[in-house]
């Protein structure tokens, strides 16, 4: 029900969930090799980040991960096990 | 003894120091022995000692190829000699010298006494002549110390007597007198020696040592004695010893030897060594004054450090396919309690962000909306540079600009037209003048500044003329008589062409040049001029193209569509109250005959137009008849809303083509057009027409004629509106380009800018100039820029988005007044300003870039502007009707005041209430009358109220 709740959010445009070996679990997008990429680049990318963040201080972890693009804004949310990304595209708010 | 061979006396061999006695059988030697003595002294080596071995082979050797040969026979007779003399000396004296004692008073006599004060001379060296001393001799016999080597003496065959100093005693004498001639050139050698030792640094030069044959002088035998070879069998030893002896223990001890010393056995088995006693010192006295130590000092620690290259392991793999969980896994791992959580974990932070974002777009970027001015904003680019001036002495000077206008195809061409600058009464003193004067419109290339390209000949000063924009060929312009005159360069078109090219590449030019220098500027004579009875009677102020896409039919005025796409028609305002609507094609069908008989055009004219020539008249006039009497308007400038080239009313007509309306009105129209079975009518196409006047109004007339209801003749209608704002003649009517029911026009001392459809006044004037306004045009690139020429000689620059109360920029052109600007767009990045003056030139100015280049949502800007504009016009109209309303009151408010009207002003209740009153009033009078008649009881009177 969570994963309803951020989808319904505006400008949401897929939500997907990852266990730490870049594995979808569970993808709103249709596009399956889309998915795919995104599994494997961003459990990459929130490994590395990760990995940086911990170098820096041991005693730190990552919590999220906000990559803003020209198109759209990635959020990563690592967790134990399990990566939470989420892609939202730009509202046409003025 | 080295095999060394005397070398050649070199030629700088320096004189020895003492002065050499000349003697002709000894100098030769002696000056061979100096020779080989600085030879030697310059191989490094000292010479040998030939002194001590006279007489033996090697020194025999040594001179053998040059010793003279008297030399031996000498040698003998000194070896026998010298050993006679005696030598009680503590030393005895070399061999071939005496020692000999000369006291002070001898050396005098000699000559060998140093005067007091001097230095000694340095060579111990004395040559004393022996003359000298065997004179001594017999002068002083016994006393001289001469006499008891008189014998020696007198064996002595060279004419001086070598002394040699011996101030140490040495040879137990202190002079040493050389006898023999061996010791006398051991003596020479040995001084002279150390003397060239000295001088060995002065000589010049190194002669590498010559390569020679060994010539074998003893050494050999030498060599061949010191080396060992066998001289008989070698010797062969053999030891043995028993087997068993071989490992055998063996006991060794220590046994004394002072014990065992006596016995003889014992003593076979000793060896004693003595020590050896030195019997002047004893060992132990000797002290240790050198003692070789070493030490080495090494460093204690050493660090080093090695670096080897070695590859980055990396984990590499490749990955063919993307792992997936079958259905059952994922449904698995979705009902995960870890998933739950890390969901309700994450969901939070989610939230958040993309709120944010909902909140602000983030996306937004305010840089594309930030606009491009500014960034090229430098104050240096700001202006206008002048590019070009083009005036022609012969043809426009002294006179004004009426109009200049682009060639519309070939870029860089311009064409100007001038006039005289008097006013109608000039005109008349000077009439002789101007008559014999040819107007001439001047076609010039920005390729050439200097030349002009064409001279357009007109039949008196054009005041405006226009390029057809269908055929750039033609050009028709108005005259100041009120002649309408064609031009057809067609044949010239090459030659604009031409200098184009020129002004490009010079290498076409060459071949050109030689044609077209030589040869003066054509002169086009006009093709046609339109009748001078049915046309104008005043000066043509302003003439158009009609644009191609639609016509206006004769009589009805209707515009109708026009299928060939072709500029036939043409509109024309004078000041004589008309506005003049022409066709091209008018008078050819109508006179082919007539063009037959008429004579062929002169001066090489092409006959296109030739058929109109004279005859040509108006199919359609528009009249401004105004409002109130009092005459008619007088036009100067006129604009029309239809734009060449903008075909949207040809396609938003398309579908309404089948209109049966439009249809019915095309049949009605039928009898009037020439071919309008198969136009369409463009009911789209605005007739109307703003006209500006030489009082400065501002008309807005349809001209499409009306039937008036009195005469039943059609004419044009009355204005829909006209206003004065001008306080003069206006100079410049036209439209923007972006929004063509805009209308700039200037006049007098201010600009106007109207909007069609709003007829209540301009949405925006300005305010009054410091100087009359002469003319303007719209920028074709920037909606909200304009530009109006003044009569001090300066532009204005207008850019509504930026400043609506002063302009933006201000520059002086020229000196004299400006009379007419237009704008040409060259290309994306320039932009050319002409403006010309009443001196007859005509001035390119290079638009600033921001000027000329459009902002970034200025167009939608300057629309809103205007629809702010026009709602503040609507406003403004309604206030006034406000006001109007206001003033009537006031009036009536006024008259009430006076007791002229009703004092109060009731309310609709009190009004019902009053009548209700009335007629209850009336009732009651009604039943009072009826009463006295006596026709109404009173028993019908409602009687409660008496019981």
């Amino acid at each position: 029900e969570t994963f309803k709740r951020i989808l319904a959010h505006k400008g949401v445009v897929g939500v997907i969930i990852v266990n730490f070996d870049g594995i979808p679990i569970r993808s709103s997008f249709a596009d399956s090799s889309l998915t795919v990429q995104y599994c494997a680049l961003i459990q990459q990318l929130a490994h590395k980040s990760r990995s940086a963040i911990r170098d820096l201080d041991a005693g730190n972890d990552l919590t999220f991960l906000r990559i803003r693009s020209k198109k759209n804004e990635i959020m990563v949310a690592p967790d134990k096990d399990y990566l939470l990304v989420v892609v939202q595209e730009p509202c046409d708010q003025p | 003894e080295t095999p060394k061979q005397a070398e050649p006396a070199e030629a700088s061999t320096p004189a020895p120091a003492t002065p050499a006695p000349v003697t002709t059988l000894q100098t030769p030697k002696s000056a061979r022995d100096d020779a080989k003595s600085v030879a030697s002294a310059r191989s490094g080596k000292s010479q040998p000692r030939s002194g001590r071995s006279v007489g033996s082979g090697g020194n025999k050797s040594q001179r053998s190829d040059k010793s003279p040969k008297k030399s031996p026979s000498k040698k003998k007779a000194a070896a026998v000699h010298t050993p006679a003399t005696p030598a009680s000396q503590a030393e005895p004296s070399p061999e071939g010298c005496v020692p000999i004692f000369l006291p002070e008073p001898t050396q005098k006599i000699v000559g060998l006494a140093v005067p007091e004060g001097e230095e000694p001379p340095q060579s111990p060296m004395h040559f004393v002549p022996k003359q000298v001393i065997m004179d001594d001799i017999q002068n002083r016999a016994a006393v001289s110390e001469f006499k008891e080597h008189l014998k020696t003496l007198n064996e002595i065959e060279t004419e001086d007597i070598l002394l040699v100093a011996d101030p140490d005693w040495k040879y137990g004498a202190n002079f040493l007198m050389v006898v023999t001639e061996e010791a006398r050139a051991e003596m020479l050698a040995e001084h002279t020696g150390e003397e060239e030792k000295e001088e060995e640094h002065v000589v010049l030069g190194y002669v590498p040592p010559q390569p020679r044959d060994w010539i074998p002088q003893g050494s050999d035998r030498e060599i061949r004695e010191a080396s060992v070879s066998n001289s008989r069998p070698q010797f062969r030893l053999t030891y043995q010893r028993r087997r068993r002896d071989f490992g055998a223990p063996v006991s060794l001890a220590d046994r004394n030897v002072v014990d065992a010393a006596p016995s003889k056995l014992v003593k076979n088995q000793f060896i004693d060594v003595q020590a050896l006693e030195d019997a002047n010192r004893s060992t132990t006295d000797i002290p240790i004054t050198e003692k070789d130590q070493d030490v080495q000092v090494a460093p204690s620690s050493d660090s080093a450090a090695v670096q080897t290259f070695w590859g980055n392991p990396k984990n590499a793999f490749t990955q063919y396919e993307a792992r997936q969980l079958s259905q059952a896994e994922r449904e698995a791992q979705l009902e995960l309690p870890e998933l739950i959580e890390a969901g309700r974990r994450t969901a939070p932070l989610f939230e958040q962000s993309l709120q944010q974002n909902e909140i602000m777009n983030c996306f937004y970027d305010d840089y594309t909306n930030l606009g491009g001015d500014g960034i090229l904003f430098s104050k240096t680019d700001n202006t206008f540079k002048e590019f070009q001036t083009f005036t022609d002495l012969e043809h426009s000077r002294e006179k004004a600009v009426s109009h200049i206008a682009w060639h519309p195809t070939l870029k860089g061409i311009v064409a100007v037209s001038t006039r005289e600058r008097y006013d109608f009464d000039g005109m008349v003193d000077h009439s002789a003048k101007i008559v014999l004067k040819t107007s001439v419109i001047v076609v010039w290339s920005f390729a050439d500044p200097i030349q002009p390209q064409l001279f357009l000949e007109a039949p008196e000063d054009v005041l405006c003329f226009e390029f057809c924009p269908s055929d750039p060929n033609i050009i028709v312009g108005g005259c100041i008589n009120g002649q309408i005159v064609l031009w057809d360069l067609s044949q010239h078109m090459d030659r604009l062409k031409s200098t184009k090219a020129k002004g490009r590449s010079k290498k076409v030019s060459n071949m050109l040049t030689e044609f077209v220098k030589t040869d003066s500027i054509p002169t086009i004579r006009y093709a046609a001029a339109s009748s001078i009875e049915l046309g104008h009677q005043a000066p043509v102020t302003d003439i158009m193209w009609v644009p191609d896409h639609f016509e206006i039919q004769k009589v009805t005025g209707y515009a109708l569509e026009a299928k060939e796409l072709k500029n036939v028609q043409i509109i024309s305002c004078a000041t004589d109250e008309t506005i003049y609507i022409w066709d091209l094609r008018s008078a050819k069908s109508n006179n082919p005959v007539f063009k037959r008989e008429e004579d062929r055009c002169p001066m090489g004219v092409p006959d296109t137009f030739w058929h109109l020539h004279l005859k040509w008249k108006p199919f359609l006039s528009v009249n401004l008849f105004k409002s109130e009497p009092g005459g008619n308007h007088n036009p100067v400038k006129v604009s029309m809303k239809e734009m060449q080239g903008d075909r949207s009313v040809l396609t938003k007509e398309d579908p309404e083509g089948k209109d049966p309306t439009s249809t019915n009105r095309g049949d009605f129209t039928m009898p009037g057009g020439p071919k309008p079975t198969k136009q369409r009518m463009l009911q789209k196409v605005s007739t109307f027409l703003y006209v500006g006047t030489e009082d400065g109004e501002l008309v807005y007339v349809d001209w499409m004629p009306q039937k008036d209801q009195d005469t039943g003749k059609s004419q044009t209608p009355k204005p829909v509106f006209y206003s004065t704002m001008h306080d003069s003649s206006i100079k410049h009517l036209s439209r923007s380009s972006f929004d063509r029911s805009l209308v700039l026009c200037v006049g007098g001392w201010l600009w106007t800018l109207w909007k069609e459809g709003v007829n209540s006044g301009p949405i925006l004037y300005s305010q009054k100039s410091p100087k009359p306004l002469t003319g303007g045009c719209w920028s074709p690139t920037r909606p909200s820029v304009f530009f109006i020429t003044r009569a001090d000689g300066s532009v204005e620059v207008w850019d509504l988005l930026d400043k609506t109360h002063e302009p933006v920029l201000v520059q002086n052109i020229s000196a004299n007044a400006l009379t007419y600007c237009t704008v040409w767009n060259i290309s994306h990045k320039r932009q050319l300003l002409i403006v010309g003056d009443t001196q007859g030139t005509a001035h390119a100015h290079k638009v600033p870039f921001t000027l000329h280049t459009p902002m970034a949502g200025e167009a939608p800007s300057i629309e809103a502007y205007y629809k702010r504009e026009i709602q503040r016009r609507a406003f403004v109209m309604g206030r006034w009707d406000y006001r109007e309303h206001e003033k009537i009151e006031l009036e009536a408010k006024a008259k009430r005041e006076a007791g002229i009207a009703p004092a109060v002003e009731l309310t609709p209740e009190e009004r019902l209430l009053k009548m209700q009153k009335k007629y209850e009033a009336y009732l009651a009078e009604e039943m009072t009358f009826l009463r006295e008649l006596g026709l109404k009881d009173d028993d019908d009177e409602p009687l409660p109220a008496v019981e």
